[in-house]
């Protein structure tokens, strides 16, 4: 009885895991969508939370999972073998790094995101939310994971192996081209020849060109001097609807205080991002829409029709053999198959009479385990 | 006792539902069945020794009940089936063609009834029964003959030319059906004729051609308004053209149709990248085709339309 309560515990357990994975891709999708789209900050602001949520969510999961695996004595087989490091890699490091951080700045404002730099260091924090967000491509593998898209043990564990592969690798070199991208004798991208150029010249503003600057400067947005606004490029109500604490920075230089709207490298980011995205859901589309049904056809379904005919007495179809295909050892194996065993099988079976029946134990199960 | 019969009845009627002997013929079931408790003796003695079946009883006495309620049930189902087929389906117009023109052909059709009755109470004829009964419940002939015609090939050849048929299409359907039938009728009329030191193989052409003069005259005389080329057909389809190369062509035919069918599992679910189960027959009983008797031109040939039509 207590087994089965904790099976449906678990079934249930997986059933909002899968649901969640689902919705993480969505949401994954939407927010770098909200951010190109222009949407307005009310909305972003849901799917930065939902994010939150989702991070948090997947942090419980693996925990969950790493100390009950931990408890039977089989964390570093979950953690190896049971694709545990997918799970952790999608979870901690976004919450600890991106969603936690990007939670701080919407709910106690953006100079939070500078505070933490009071303690690590406002550029690092900002590169490891920047870098962590390619983490988030590794949740297309747990949903992977979680489709059967074969009867196969066999195939799905080599499809779900090379794919892991594939991700990885791309996810992993995404990540080490964004670490060693300050280090990298490379041209700077458009935000650091952006800062550049605002460093300039906000250093040049003298407090009566600010029309100047402002066409000068697209990512300005207000300039104050103490308490006066000396320059506004849209209405208050605006900033209010289009702008949340994460999408301006503030620089101070003389007596100007200047704010700068950050979108154009945000939406620059999540072009990239979105790329990034579409580029391992295609990857894993493809393996599985097209490598895994090879693979099935090529590999597991001979080995299938070969074992069960080994296994099953009365069971004796011939293996199709592809012609391009004819020299793969599979089906030099499907050839001595069909051209020895077969008939052999045959041959012994009328030699010895052996007895098949169709019928089984456990089709009639329901006879023999009825109680008197 | 009564109730110990109808225990023994209800629980092989409840083997006989069951999804995995769907669509198969009752002589079919019966020989799964009859395999299901040799192979699992052991396995069900317990439960059928309990209170609930037949307790107290051994389990050869059980074996016995159950084997006889099994073939009370066959029997019942085999009678009508060819109670239909014989007196309503089959058409004997082709003796004509074999010098009886005026022969009758109710009595034609009694004579082959009485005669699978008593061949179906004789225990190898009844098991030879099972490939014979599948082709026809399975009309394996009819799609056979239709494409031998079509394709003109050797096997129309040797019927037409070599064995003069000279009969239409259907009503060298009806001979073969007839040859089927008579097929295990061998083991009426036989008590020896069997390879030495082998017991009864259902499949393999195994009786040695010296006794088919002997075995056609035994059945003539139970089958005296049949012409002696369709008694023939059936009694030599159990020789291997190996060893008498002068088998016609219809026993030829007989033979593989009734090997073809005797595990013919009807709408069979084909595994993906497996080869349809009767392409797959032929093939293996190309590579058999010595073991078994079976004439390998024939074979080539009905391996080539199975492929064509993905049979």
């Amino acid at each position: 009885m207590v087994k089965v309560e904790q099976g449906k515990v678990r079934s249930f357990f997986e059933g909002l895991v899968v649901l969640a994975i689902i919705l993480v891709l969505i949401q994954t999708f939407l927010e770098d969508a909200a951010l190109i789209g222009g949407w307005s900050w009310d909305v972003r602001k849901v799917l930065l939370i939902s994010g939150f949520i989702f991070d948090l969510f997947f942090t419980f999961e693996f925990l969950i999972r790493f100390f009950s695996a931990a408890f039977r004595r089989e964390a570093a087989d979950y953690l190896l073998h049971r694709k545990g490091w997918i799970d952790f890699f999608a979870s901690v490091p976004l919450l600890l790094f991106r969603s936690g951080p990007l939670m701080a700045a919407v709910f106690l404002g953006g100079g939070t995101l500078s505070s933490l730099g009071g303690v690590f260091n406002v550029l690092k924090v900002a590169k490891a939310i920047r870098v962590a967000r390619i983490l988030r491509l590794l949740r297309v593998l747990k949903v992977f994971k979680k489709i059967k898209y074969t009867g196969s043990v066999m195939a799905q564990r080599h499809v779900a192996l090379i794919t892991s592969l594939a991700v990885t690798v791309t996810v992993a070199t995404l990540l080490l081209v964004s670490l060693l991208q300050p280090i990298l004798p490379t041209a700077p991208d458009r935000a650091e020849v952006l800062e550049t150029t605002e460093t300039r010249l906000l250093q040049r503003f003298q407090g009566t060109d600010s029309k100047q600057l402002a066409e000068a400067l697209p990512t300005l947005l207000i300039i104050k001097e103490g308490q006066e606004t000396l320059y506004s490029r849209y209405e208050n109500s605006y900033y209010r609807s289009m702008y949340g604490p994460t999408d301006y920075k503030y620089r101070q230089i003389g007596a100007y205080d200047f704010f700068l709207s950050l979108k154009p490298e945000l939406v620059d980011r999540a072009v990239q991002s979105l790329a990034f995205f579409v580029l391992i859901v295609l990857l894993v589309l493809v393996l599985l829409l097209y490598y895994s049904p090879h693979f099935a056809l090529t590999i597991s379904d001979p080995v299938h029709i070969m074992r069960r005919g080994f296994a099953e007495n009365g069971y004796k179809l011939e293996v199709e053999i592809p012609t391009r295909y004819k020299n793969d050892d599979i089906y030099r194996l499907a050839a001595l198959y069909n051209r020895e065993y077969l008939p052999l099988k045959e041959r012994m079976k009328a030699q010895e009479d052996r007895l098949h029946s169709d019928l089984s134990l456990d089709t009639i199960g329901d006879i023999l385990d009825d109680k008197e | 006792m009564s109730s110990e019969k109808e225990k023994a009845e209800g629980f092989v009627r409840h083997l006989l539902e069951n999804p995995a002997l769907r669509n198969q013929t009752p002589l079919q079931k019966e020989e799964q069945l009859l395999a299901f408790l040799e192979l699992n003796a052991r396995a069900l003695y317990p439960t059928l020794s309990s209170s609930r079946f037949f307790p107290g009883n051994s389990w050869a006495h059980i074996r016995s009940m159950l084997i006889t309620e099994l073939f009370k049930i066959t029997d019942f189902a085999l009678k009508g089936y060819m109670n239909r087929f014989i007196v309503e389906q089959l058409d004997m117009s082709f003796a004509a063609f074999l010098g009886m023109p005026r022969v009758s052909q109710e009595e034609m059709k009694t004579e082959l009834l009485k005669l699978t009755g008593q061949v179906a109470h004789t225990g190898e004829g009844r098991r030879a029964l099972t490939g014979s009964f599948n082709a026809l419940a399975y009309r394996l002939s009819e799609k056979y003959i239709e494409q031998i015609y079509q394709t003109r090939n050797y096997i129309r050849f040797e019927l037409e030319k070599v064995q003069r048929l000279r009969m239409s299409k259907e009503e060298l359907k009806h001979m073969l059906k007839v040859s089927l039938l008579l097929r295990p009728a061998v083991y009426l009329v036989s008590g020896d004729g069997r390879e030495a030191g082998s017991s009864v193989r259902r499949q393999r052409g195994n009786f040695q051609p010296s006794i088919t003069d002997k075995v056609t005259q035994g059945l003539a005389e139970r089958l005296p308004h049949f012409p002696e080329p369709a008694i023939r057909s059936g009694v030599e389809s159990n020789i291997s053209f190996l060893d008498n190369s002068r088998v016609p062509a219809t026993g030829r035919l007989t033979l593989l149709l009734s090997s073809l069918a005797h595990e013919y599992k009807p709408n069979m679910q084909i595994d993906r990248g497996a080869v349809s189960p009767e392409k797959s027959w032929f093939s293996v009983a190309r590579k058999n085709y010595r073991y078994f008797g079976y004439d390998i031109k024939m074979i080539d040939e009905l391996f080539k339309i199975a492929a064509e039509q993905g049979w």
